[in-house]
């Protein structure tokens, strides 16, 4: 596990397995000790992935669905990488169903962008980044996951995954500068 | 100056640090326990339809067997309630299995 912000490290994924242990045999307990530990991780992820709409109706069926799989979680990794995997392929699943979800135009940013604050471009300008370099950015760059568990996460191969990631980071990082500037 | 960049970044792609929302976690949980009771329901209902079924089908290879068998040779001085007796046992066989099943069947 080389995820940085899992809380408390090693006992904190510990005690994630026993509660997901308990949840799988029915716990409905465990698992709103589960719901309570990572909603604000899934529901960050998520409404900046929706672009703030929707984004907790969808992170509230990530739960849901996260308990009717309970029985299927395996063990293996981190049980956050697990939610934000099926909080990912429901994301997808919504914006199919809502046809294509529609680029923002570059008059989103606003007329007076020279003005605003960097962290303000930054949201603005991850918000135009496709839905796929979004979700890296956030993962890679935000979360402190690595590479290889991203890559997990968004069913990517990881070599594709590290070229998301990089050419996100770049276009974040033109803003920052552009806004330093 | 790449460190900081990166550094930078990681403090706006962040989530925000806040206190862990309760009424979220009670609004997942209510719909989970709803879900959970959903659950419970339907799979008593499958169990009251199949053992209703059974006994339904039960009863009918019962009276088409009863239907088939011959009568006794001496049929003159033979009162016939053989069959009305058995068709009647099938009936109370009937009433028990399908009165008699799980507790948590009912609605």
């Amino acid at each position: 596990m080389v995820h940085a912000a899992a809380g408390s490290g090693q006992l904190s994924g510990e005690e994630d397995h026993i509660l997901a242990r308990k949840a799988a045999g029915g716990d409905v307990d465990a698992f709103t000790k589960l719901v309570g530990r990572h909603e604000r991780r899934v529901r960050a992820f998520l409404s900046r992935l929706c672009r703030g709409e929707g984004g907790d109706d969808l992170a509230q069926e990530t739960f849901l669905k996260a308990w009717r799989m309970a029985g299927s979680w395996r063990g293996e990794g981190s049980y956050e990488g697990w939610l934000l995997r099926i909080a990912w392929r429901l994301f997808l699943s919504d914006r199919r169903g809502r046809r294509d979800e529609a680029p923002l135009a570059e008059g989103d940013t606003g007329a007076a962008a020279a003005d605003v604050d960097a962290a303000i471009d930054v949201n603005r300008a991850l918000a135009r980044l496709p839905a796929r370099e979004r979700a890296a950015a956030l993962l890679c760059l935000g979360e402190g996951w690595s590479h290889g568990e991203a890559a997990d996460i968004l069913g990517l191969p990881l070599g594709t995954l590290k070229s998301v990631v990089a050419r996100a980071r770049a276009e974040l990082v033109r803003q920052l500068e552009g806004h330093a500037a | 100056m790449t460190d900081d960049i990166d550094l930078r970044l990681k403090a706006l792609l962040a989530a925000p640090e806040r206190a862990p929302d309760a009424a979220f976690t009670a609004r997942v949980a209510q719909a989970v326990l709803a879900e959970a009771r959903m659950r419970a329901a339907a799979r008593a209902a499958w169990t009251r339809f199949a053992a209703e079924m059974a006994a339904t089908a039960s009863a009918i290879l019962a009276f088409v067997l009863l239907a088939r068998t011959a009568p006794p040779a001496d049929s003159a001085a033979y009162i016939p309630l053989f069959g009305p007796a058995a068709a009647g046992l099938l009936l109370l066989a009937l009433w028990v299995a399908v009165s008699v099943r799980p507790s948590g069947a009912r609605f």
